[in-house]
C-alpha cells in the first residue's frame, strides 16, 4: 500500500490510462508546460508529448467545444478546467453539447470525454472561485457526475470515467488535492455508482461526498466521545447514485441528514432528502436534515468563509437536537 | 318495498357483532324466523334471524365484517325490485367498524362520503395520520368515537383515526401499528411533541425507559390483540373492581362431611347405573348449598339499583368457567329447587356449551349470586372481583389437610376455606358474616340441606 496525495493518485490514473490507451489525451489551461494549475499532470507533458498533453488560451468554451468534437470523431479526451468556477463559459458546451451528443444523434455519438477540475472552496478565493457545482450538473440527465473525497477513491473513480463512453462531471475538491491517503499498488477501479460505507454507525445516516466527507467524519469523532454512534455513506458519485446504500443504511439508523458543500436551494442534498421519504418513509424517526453551505455568495474574509461552510461542529449540533 | 336486515342486539352486552358467516345466500327466500347468519358477539357465536320475508336482494357486509348494532347487514324485498335508491341513502360504516381480510372478499357497495378535511391546528406539516371528519350517520346523531387500536380476526390492527392529529415520525407510527399501540396514549418527546421510535418503545415496555440501543429489539414481544370477550372481562371487571367498594369475608370448613356425602352420592350413582354413572363434584354441592343459604340470607341475593336496592326473589347462580381465551358463568337457575345431581348435570352441561362457545345469552346472564372455585388449581384461597350487577361473589380454594385441634389435640382435619367479596353497599359485614356462618353449617353438616328449601 503506498501513501498518496489526492492529486498524485489522479495523475497515476490519468498516466495509467493514456500508456493503455493512445486515444486519450488531455487539455486545458496550464496542463502541460506549467505542470498543471494545481500540479495534476506533473510530468505528464514530458512523458506523453505536446500532441497528448495540450495547453490552450484562456477559452473555455473552445477547447471543450473542441474535445466534444473529438470525442465525437473517436478521440477520448480529458478536458481539465482550471476550476469549475471557469466551466460556466464551457456549459453550453458540457449541457447542449456534450449531455445530449449520444441521445440526438440516436447513439451514432458517444461521448467518452471527462470533463476535470477543482471544484468547491479554496480558500480566500472570493465569491466567484469558490462554488461547488455538483448539483448543477447533476440536474442534466445526460452526464455522469462523480466525487471523489480521498486519493483512493480519486484513483479507481478517475480510471472508471477515462473509460467509461459518457460524458462524465469530474469534480474534485480544491482543497483535498495535497491530502494524503493509502493507495493499492496494483492497478484498480471503482465502478461509477457504487457509494462506500466510511463508518460504520447505529444512530444516524450521514450522507456525503466529496470534501464534505472530512466535515462529517469530524463530527462522528466528536459525537461517539458522546455515545452517539454515526454510520457515514460517501456516495462517490452522484449520478449514478447508489440509492440502496443510503436505503439500507437508513433502515438502520432510522435518520439521516445530508452534509454538501454546495447551497441549500436546489443542492442534490434535496433530491438525496426526497428520495430517502420516498423510498423509506416508514423507517425515518425523524425528518432528514441537511447541513449545507450558506445561502449566501462566499466571503472573501477568512473567519467568514469558514462560518458559511458546512463544518463539523454544525454537523454535530444539528445531529444532537436529531437525537435529543 | 324492500327492507333493510340491520344487525341485532343478539345480547344484553352486545354493541358490536362480526359476520362469522352467512347461511343465505343473495337470491334465497327468507321468511321471518330463518337464520340468515351467524354473527359472533362479545360473548358468543350466535345465530341471526330475519326478521322481513323475501328474497335476500342484497347482502351488504361480507363474512368476516365487524358491524355495530343497528347497521345495515342485507337488504330483502321482492325479487326484481329495485334498490339502488335504498343502497345509495344507506349511512356510511362507522369508523367503529371493520373490514377484515377473509377468503371471501366482504362486498362494499356504499359509495364512500368525500371526506371532509377537519380544522387542524396551525402546522406547516401534514400529516398522514389526519383525521377525516366522520361523516354522520343518517340515523344517529352521535358521531361514534372510534375505539383504538380496531381489532381484526388476522390479528392486525388497523392504524388509528382519532379526533385529534396525532405527531408521530413514520417509524414510531409504524412500529405502533405492529405492536397495536394506541399513538394518542403515548408522550412525544421529540421536535414539538412528535412521537419518537424511543417514545413507543418506552410504552411498550410499560413506561421503563430505555436507553438508545440499550433496548433489545431482536426478542420481539407478542402483542395479542383482543377478542370480544376479553375486551367484555376488561371493561365489566374493572368497572366492578373500580365502582364497587368490595371487602372480603374468609372462612375455614371442614369438609369431611361434604367429602363423606360427595363418595356416598357417588357410589349410589355408580349403583343405579353401573355404565354411566351421573357423579357430582364437589362444587355441585358447594352450589346447592349456597343457593340454600341465600334463601335463608336474601340481603346476599340483591343489586344495587343506584336509589334502591333489589332483592332478587329468585337464586340464580353463576357458576364460572374457564374458556380458552377467557371466561363465562353459566347459570343454575333456582338452584335452591333443583336436586344435587340436577345440578351436576346442568353444570356440565352448560360448562360443554360455554367452551364451545355455544351459550345463549339467557344461559350465563341474569344471575343473582356467583361461585368462582379455582380448587381444582390447588389454590388454597383467593378474592373474586364482584360480577355486576350482583352483590356478592364465593371463592372457593381446594380441599386441603391442614392441623386441626378437636377436643383439645392437634388432628388431620380436611379443610376447605371460603371467601366471600361483598358490595358493601348492599351487605354490610356482619350480614355477609351471617351468610357465611350458615353456608360453613350447611357445608360441614350437609344433611341440614334437606331441611332448608
Amino acid at each position: 500500500m503506498a501513501v498518496l496525495t489526492y492529486r498524485e493518485a489522479l495523475n497515476r490514473a490519468m498516466v495509467e490510462e493514456m500508456e493503455k490507451d493512445p486515444l486519450i489525451y488531455l487539455m486545458g489551461e496550464e496542463v502541460g508546460h506549467y505542470q498543471g494549475a494545481y500540479k495534476v499532470s506533473q510530468g505528464m507533458l514530458d512523458k506523453f508529448g505536446e500532441a497528448r498533453v495540450i495547453d490552450t488560451p484562456i477559452s473555455e468554451n473552445g477547447f471543450a467545444g473542441i474535445g466534444v468534437g473529438s470525442a465525437m470523431v473517436g478521440l477520448r479526451p480529458i478536458i481539465e478546467f482550471m476550476t469549475w468556477n471557469f466551466s460556466l463559459v464551457a456549459i453550453d458546451q458540457i449541457i447542449n453539447s456534450a449531455a445530449k451528443m449520444n441521445y440526438m444523434s440516436g447513439g451514432q455519438f458517444p461521448m467518452p470525454i471527462v470533463f476535470r477540475g477543482a471544484g468547491g472552496a479554496g480558500g480566500r478565493l472570493g465569491a466567484q472561485h469558490s462554488q461547488a457545482f455538483e448539483s448543477w450538473y447533476a440536474h442534466c440527465p445526460g452526464l455522469k457526475v462523480v466525487c471523489p473525497a480521498t486519493p483512493k477513491d480519486a484513483y479507481g473513480l478517475l480510471k472508471s470515467s477515462i473509460r467509461d463512453n459518457n460524458p462524465t462531471i469530474f469534480i474534485e475538491s480544491e482543497v483535498l488535492y495535497g491530502s494524503k491517503g493509502e493507495v493499492p499498488e496494483q492497478e484498480y477501479t471503482i465502478p461509477l455508482g457504487l457509494g462506500e460505507i466510511k463508518r460504520k454507525g447505529t444512530d444516524i445516516t450521514i450522507v456525503t461526498w466529496s470534501r464534505a466527507l472530512s466535515f462529517a467524519e469530524e463530527a462522528a469523532v466528536i459525537l461517539e466521545k458522546e455515545g452517539i454512534s454515526v454510520e457515514i455513506v460517501d456516495l462517490r458519485s452522484l449520478r449514478p447514485l447508489d440509492e440502496n446504500l443510503i436505503y439500507e443504511s437508513v433502515k438502520k439508523t432510522n435518520r439521516a441528514i445530508v452534509v454538501e458543500e454546495g447551497w441549500p436551494v436546489a443542492g442534490f442534498g434535496a433530491q438525496i432528502s426526497h428520495l430517502i421519504q420516498k423510498n423509506v418513509f416508514s423507517y425515518l424517526d425523524h425528518p432528514v436534515e441537511r447541513v449545507t453551505q450558506m445561502d449566501v455568495p462566499m466571503s472573501y474574509a477568512a473567519n467568514l468563509e469558514r462560518m458559511s461552510l458546512p463544518n463539523a461542529n454544525r454537523v454535530a449540533d444539528t445531529i444532537r437536537e436529531m437525537l435529543r | 318495498m324492500a327492507k333493510i336486515q340491520e344487525m341485532t342486539q343478539l345480547s344484553p352486552t352486545m354493541e358490536e357483532g362480526t359476520i362469522v358467516k352467512w347461511l343465505k345466500k343473495e337470491g334465497d327466500s327468507v321468511s321471518p324466523g330463518d337464520i340468515l347468519a351467524e354473527v359472533e358477539t362479545d360473548k358468543a357465536v350466535m345465530e341471526m334471524e330475519a326478521y322481513d320475508s323475501g328474497v335476500i336482494l342484497k347482502i351488504i357486509q361480507g363474512e368476516g365484517t365487524k358491524l355495530k348494532v343497528g347497521e345495515a347487514l342485507a337488504v330483502i324485498g321482492k325479487p326484481g325490485e329495485d334498490i339502488t335508491s335504498l343502497l345509495t341513502n344507506l349511512p356510511k360504516k362507522s369508523p367503529g367498524s371493520t373490514q377484515t381480510t377473509t377468503s371471501e372478499t366482504p362486498k362494499e357497495v356504499v359509495p364512500s362520503t368525500p371526506n371532509v378535511g377537519t380544522k387542524e391546528t396551525a402546522s406547516k406539516e401534514t400529516s398522514n395520520l389526519q383525521t377525516q371528519a366522520v361523516p354522520q350517520s343518517q340515523t344517529t346523531t352521535q358521531v361514534p368515537t372510534p375505539t383504538l387500536p380496531k381489532e381484526t380476526t388476522n390479528g392486525t390492527p388497523s392504524v388509528p383515526r382519532g379526533t385529534l392529529r396525532v405527531l408521530a415520525s413514520p417509524l414510531a407510527k409504524s412500529i405502533a401499528i405492529e405492536h397495536g399501540i394506541d399513538l394518542h396514549k403515548v408522550i412525544g418527546t421529540g421536535p414539538e411533541g412528535r412521537i419518537t421510535k424511543k417514545d413507543v418503545l418506552d410504552t411498550l415496555t410499560q413506561g421503563i425507559g430505555t436507553t438508545s440501543g440499550g433496548f433489545d429489539t431482536q426478542v420481539s414481544d407478542e402483542v395479542i390483540s383482543l377478542n370480544g370477550m376479553r375486551k367484555t372481562i376488561a371493561k365489566r371487571l374493572t368497572e366492578s373492581k373500580q365502582n364497587l367498594p368490595h371487602f372480603y369475608l374468609n372462612v375455614d370448613v371442614n369438609a369431611k362431611a361434604l367429602e363423606n356425602l360427595r363418595k356416598e352420592i357417588n357410589d349410589f350413582q355408580t349403583a343405579q347405573n353401573p355404565e354411566s354413572p351421573t357423579k357430582v363434584s364437589l362444587n355441585d354441592i358447594i352450589v346447592k348449598a349456597t343457593a340454600s343459604a341465600l334463601k335463608l340470607h336474601p340481603k346476599v341475593n340483591a343489586s344495587f339499583q343506584g336509589d334502591s336496592i333489589l332483592q332478587f326473589g329468585r337464586i340464580d347462580v353463576g357458576i364460572a368457567v374457564s374458556i380458552d381465551g377467557g371466561l363465562l358463568t353459566p347459570v343454575i337457575r333456582d338452584a335452591n329447587r333443583k336436586s344435587i345431581q340436577q345440578i351436576s348435570i346442568e353444570v356440565k352441561e352448560l360448562a360443554k356449551k360455554a367452551r364451545e362457545r355455544k351459550l345463549k345469552p339467557e344461559e350465563f346472564t341474569n344471575g343473582t349470586f356467583t361461585i368462582s372455585n379455582l380448587g381444582m388449581y390447588g389454590i388454597s384461597r383467593f378474592t373474586a372481583i364482584i360480577n355486576e350487577p350482583e352483590s356478592a361473589i364465593l371463592a372457593v380454594g381446594s380441599v386441603e389437610d391442614k392441623p386441626v385441634v378437636e377436643n383439645g389435640a392437634v388432628v388431620v382435619g380436611r379443610i376447605l376455606s371460603l371467601t366471600l367479596s361483598c358490595d358493601h353497599r348492599v351487605i354490610d359485614g356482619a350480614v355477609g358474616a351471617e351468610f357465611l356462618k350458615t353456608l360453613r353449617s350447611l357445608l360441614e353438616k350437609p344433611n341440614l340441606l334437606l331441611a332448608v328449601g
